[in-house]
């Protein structure tokens, strides 16, 4: 315990200096994709600097004002990346959600507001704040971001039809391979499947049973797969295999639109 | 159906409301009804906290959890109706009083919140992190076991305790809240946490206003409107929070950068400015909250609150608020200094 308290104090006390150029050069980047188009953060500065100048309230200067101000001091500070970075595992972004964006805004759009005293005047700047701010967003609401599906587990419903296939099936042991496509979702709705690879596997192409599965590679798949004791594939249904599966012991047991499911018997 | 709507009333309504009320008796806040809620879903966070890291640690099973929850919620329940006896109906009665002068801008508030939680309990947002948190949530509730399992494929045995999920069990929160109700954790977290964290989200921010403009209810409410269509056009980057709010709410990054970190920053605010011990007593709870919904938790709010000490001791020459905030953030140095250790 001794030993790691003085790991800890080392790394904080000895910094070298080539973490101190690539720490800047990390928090630029994070910073960049962070803010995207960038207008909703110039439209923080401008309500931040608007706070410091018109409003009189010091305690509310100090928390929408100074606070962000000071902890920019230590967000975009090179040591401060050096030193969170490993512990947030490179999402060093995540320190910029400490500023409190929306809520300043919005305070200084109220505030700009409710300095006219006629009701059509004030009436006719929340619609012009909103509309600036239409301007430097992003409409959130696109088919990009939802999805219709069918059931509320709010998985693929391809995803949860063969979940439900597998899980209804009298196999005790459900040890799956799957596509990349299903793999992330089957655990969520039963857990007493097993997986030959995982969602962190999945993401990566490269590796040798998702592009076994994309590639439709039965001849090497298939023996691998009776060796682990694979009792379950769900494979494309557009992609053709180089051998047969009933070969080795797997048998379509029922289909999709997009996959075919096979048991090991 | 009736049994999973009366715990739902009770996890959702009865809980945080009676909870809550366990601290608003004493920093006298008008209009409680909305911080009574707030404090008490901040308590149940916290006493998952509280009990989850250590029964976790001690590789116990998952139902001791849950069956410690409930008990717990139910005592400081029957504590916070002893207390509180007398104003209960007071808060209700005042809370009736303002529906009857309802302002236009409280319909646009309503119908704005209502339609943010509408769509994400509607539409999907397929998101892949769900593959870690859901399932611990959902191997909680199968296979009884608490980070003992692991998530990703089962294919191998765990030999030691995820460092990273065990300081932040939000997904045990999930696992209560789906025993409880008897519905599926991948249900509870993708169709109710919505409907639930998106107005209660909204309740922070109306909260506040109400504190930052002059206890005035219309620029509150104009103040919630502007908010609203903010966070509807911040999809300008993925790894930003406002979109985290209105397409991942149930993760526990989500719900501590919309929910638990402005609440923060409000109650600092009543510390700095009010100085009562109450204050400081919920902002220690928030901070145990916030440790329970992500591992992030325990890193960013020491770092904002220590900011905001900072200047609030520089303003007021008092010392003491540096004493008060270091006791209040106890709960995330105590937590990371555990994991530093463990990792």
């Amino acid at each position: 315990m001794l030993e790691k308290i003085s790991k800890i104090f080392d790394k904080i006390i000895n910094i070298p200096e080539e973490h101190i150029n690539d720490g800047w050069f990390n928090i630029k980047v994070y910073f960049s994709r962070t803010i995207g188009n960038g207008w909703m953060f110039i439209l923080y500065l401008i309500s931040v600097i608007y706070i410091l100048v018109k409003v009189k309230d010091k305690n509310k200067k100090c928390l929408l004002a100074i606070y962000p101000i000071l902890l920019s001091f230590i967000v975009f500070c090179p040591v401060t990346h050096y030193l969170v970075d490993p512990i947030l595992d490179n999402t060093y972004f995540r320190l910029f959600w400490l500023f409190p964006v929306g809520i300043t805004i919005a305070y200084a759009g109220v505030d700009f507001i409710y300095t006219f005293s006629k009701k059509y005047i004030r009436l006719a700047c929340l619609i012009g704040c909103i509309t600036v701010i239409m301007l430097c967003g992003k409409f959130i609401y696109t088919e990009a971001n939802y999805t219709k599906v069918h059931n509320l587990y709010k998985i693929p419903d391809e995803a949860k039809w063969i979940t439900d296939i597998i899980s209804e099936d009298e196999e005790e042991n459900k040890y799956v391979l799957a596509v990349p496509e299903v793999v992330p979702y089957m655990r969520q709705v039963n857990t007493d499947i097993k997986l030959v690879y995982g969602r962190d596997v999945s993401e990566m192409y490269v590796w040798w049973w998702p592009t076994q599965v994309k590639n439709g590679n039965a001849k090497e798949m298939l023996p691998a797969c009776k060796k682990k004791g694979v009792t379950y594939l769900v494979l494309y249904n557009n992609v053709e295999l180089n051998d047969l599966t009933y070969k080795y012991g797997y048998h379509i047991l029922a289909q999709t639109y997009s996959y075919d499911v096979y048991k090991y018997k | 159906m009736i049994q999973k709507a009366f715990m739902a009333g009770l996890i959702f309504g009865v809980f945080p409301e009676l909870l809550g009320m366990l601290i608003t008796k004493w920093n006298k806040n008008e209009h409680r009804i909305f911080l009574n809620y707030i404090y008490g879903i901040m308590i149940e966070f916290a006493v998952t906290e509280v009990f989850a890291v250590p029964l976790i640690i001690l590789k116990k099973p998952f139902h001791i959890l849950s069956a410690y929850w409930l008990m717990s919620c139910i005592i400081l329940c029957m504590i916070s109706i002893i207390l509180n006896a007398f104003n209960i109906k007071d808060i209700f009665k005042r809370f009736i009083e303002s529906l009857k002068k309802i302002h236009w801008t409280v319909i646009l508030v309503v119908l704005l919140v209502l339609s943010q939680a509408f769509v994400l309990t509607r539409y999907a947002h397929i998101d892949n992190d769900d593959s870690r948190f859901v399932t611990y949530a959902t191997i909680a509730i199968q296979q009884d076991a608490m980070y003992t399992k692991e998530y990703n494929t089962d294919a191998i045995d765990i030999v030691e305790l995820p460092m990273r999920d065990i300081f932040s069990p939000f997904p045990m929160y999930t696992a209560i809240v789906a025993k409880h109700l008897d519905i599926h954790p991948a249900i509870v977290a993708h169709t109710i946490f919505p409907a639930i964290l998106i107005p209660i989200a909204y309740m922070v921010f109306w909260q506040i206003a109400f504190a930052l403009l002059e206890k005035d209810m219309v620029r509150a409410n104009v103040f919630c409107v502007i908010i609203s269509v903010i966070y509807m056009f911040g999809d300008f980057s993925d790894r930003f929070y406002f979109t985290h709010l209105l397409y991942r709410i149930w993760q526990g990054k989500a719900i501590l950068a919309n929910i638990v970190i402005p609440m923060s920053l409000l109650v600092y605010y009543e510390c700095a400015t009010q100085n009562r011990i109450i204050n400081w007593i919920s902002l220690y709870i928030m901070f145990i909250a916030g440790c329970l919904t992500s591992q992030m938790g325990i890193l960013l709010l020491p770092i904002c609150i220590g900011v905001l000490t900072v200047i609030y001791m520089i303003k007021y020459r008092k010392i003491s608020y540096g004493i008060k905030s270091l006791c209040a953030v106890m709960p995330c140095l105590i937590y990371g200094f555990m994991y530093l250790l463990m990792k």
